[in-house]
């Protein structure tokens, strides 16, 4: 039982993902964090990317 | 100088990358670029103190999306063209002393969630035909940073491997009715004598015509083309059977295995595609504890491997050392 709640609770992690410019000026990097972050989500982010 | 040369032997490309001769080379302790940069310290490519997991434009790059014109002049015989492309680093973890088998299946189900992430969005940019998903591990297959991490390739046209591979998957459905996958799984369960682990979703194997002793094979149970056709819960799954398959392998003799993951999903150039079946395949170079398979004349000049082993035997003991995941 513990591990099936285990489980629904990595389902229901959200992925975020932030890209920015690296400090090359050329290259881009992408963060990707799960869970509750006070970053875009995902469907935010999509005009970024 | 970088720049995409034709072989007219084999009517394929090859990508000259001369700046890819400085590529770091196994860095002394502290200066891992894939290591997130510690306040005061050296400034590594991550410049965020943590993070689940990063993707980066690849220093060295063997394509870029913005290439520069061909250093040399082409010919009929001798086309070149730029070589136009994305390469990414994937790193698995901030920890530096660790390995995809190493990572919770959880953390190995984020990496499958970033992976289709990548997949889709570099797969729609319209000078991609080919996402190439893999990872090299350990120095036995040539690895110069032991971070743990993969790259991802996004090929301006679909690399000559995956073009045999089409066309055998188109043949088999054209002849058969079947996609090819499904064949093989058919064939595969009912002997059941070289799966090493399945799960709802997935089937773990040494194929029937392993060319490495350990070669290891993973196939969808049901139809999907790419990662992105894939459910969740289908992510998860695999992430479990990457967990078994790969910590498996280090407990073969007790060392960090070394191996080449390939995953090989549909191409994404538009077209129809739906006789292909996504599937990844690891070539693991160690055959015993001492030894490594080589490419030597036959797999390197003639494309004939020639293994050693009995793909059977190697299954099952690879499989006594499948373990339950735990989440």
């Amino acid at each position: 039982m513990e591990n099936e709640e285990n489980q629904q609770e990595i389902v229901d992690r959200e992925m975020h993902k932030r890209r920015e410019t690296m400090p090359d000026g050329r290259r881009y990097i992408i963060y990707y964090t799960f869970g509750k972050v006070e970053t875009e989500t995902l469907a935010e982010v999509a005009e970024n990317v | 100088m970088s720049e995409l040369r034709w072989n007219p032997l084999l009517g394929e490309w090859t990508v000259t990358a001369t700046h890819r001769q400085d590529r770091t080379f196994f860095p002394p302790p502290g200066y891992c670029p894939l290591c997130p940069t510690i306040a005061g310290g050296f400034p590594t490519e991550i410049s965020e103190p943590s993070y689940d997991i990063v993707v980066f434009e690849n220093k060295f790059p063997s394509l870029m999306p913005d290439p520069p014109e061909p250093a040399v002049d082409g010919s009929d015989l001798y086309p070149v063209r730029p070589a136009q492309g994305v390469c990414e680093v994937v790193v698995y973890t901030p920890d530096h002393n660790s390995s995809l088998a190493d990572q919770p299946v959880s953390q190995i189900y984020k990496l499958m969630q970033v992976w289709q992430d990548r997949f889709k969005d570099l797969g729609e940019l319209d000078f991609v035909e080919y996402v190439y998903i893999f990872e090299n591990k350990g120095e036995a297959v040539g690895v110069t940073l032991p971070h743990p991490h993969g790259q991802i390739y996004a090929y301006p046209f679909i690399p000559p491997r995956l073009v045999q591979k089409v066309n055998q998957f188109r043949e088999h459905k054209a002849r058969t009715g079947n996609n090819l996958i499904a064949s093989l799984l058919h064939v595969e369960k009912k002997n059941g004598e070289r799966i090493v682990a399945e799960n709802e979703s997935f089937t773990a194997l040494i194929p029937f015509f392993a060319r490495y002793p350990f070669e290891l094979h993973i196939y969808p149970n049901t139809h999907a083309e790419a990662l992105t056709d894939l459910t969740l819960a289908q992510l998860r799954d695999l992430a479990s059977i990457f967990k078994q398959v790969l910590s498996a392998f280090d407990r073969l003799f007790d060392v960090s295995f070394p191996y080449i993951m390939s995953m090989n999903n549909r191409p994404s150039d538009g077209s129809d595609y739906s006789f292909f079946d996504f599937h990844v395949e690891f070539y693991p170079p160690m055959r015993t504890a001492t030894k490594l398979k080589y490419l030597a004349g036959s797999e390197a000049g003639a494309g004939m491997f020639i293994n050693d082993t009995l793909p059977e035997e190697k299954a099952s003991e690879l499989r006594r050392l499948i373990e339950t995941v735990v989440w």
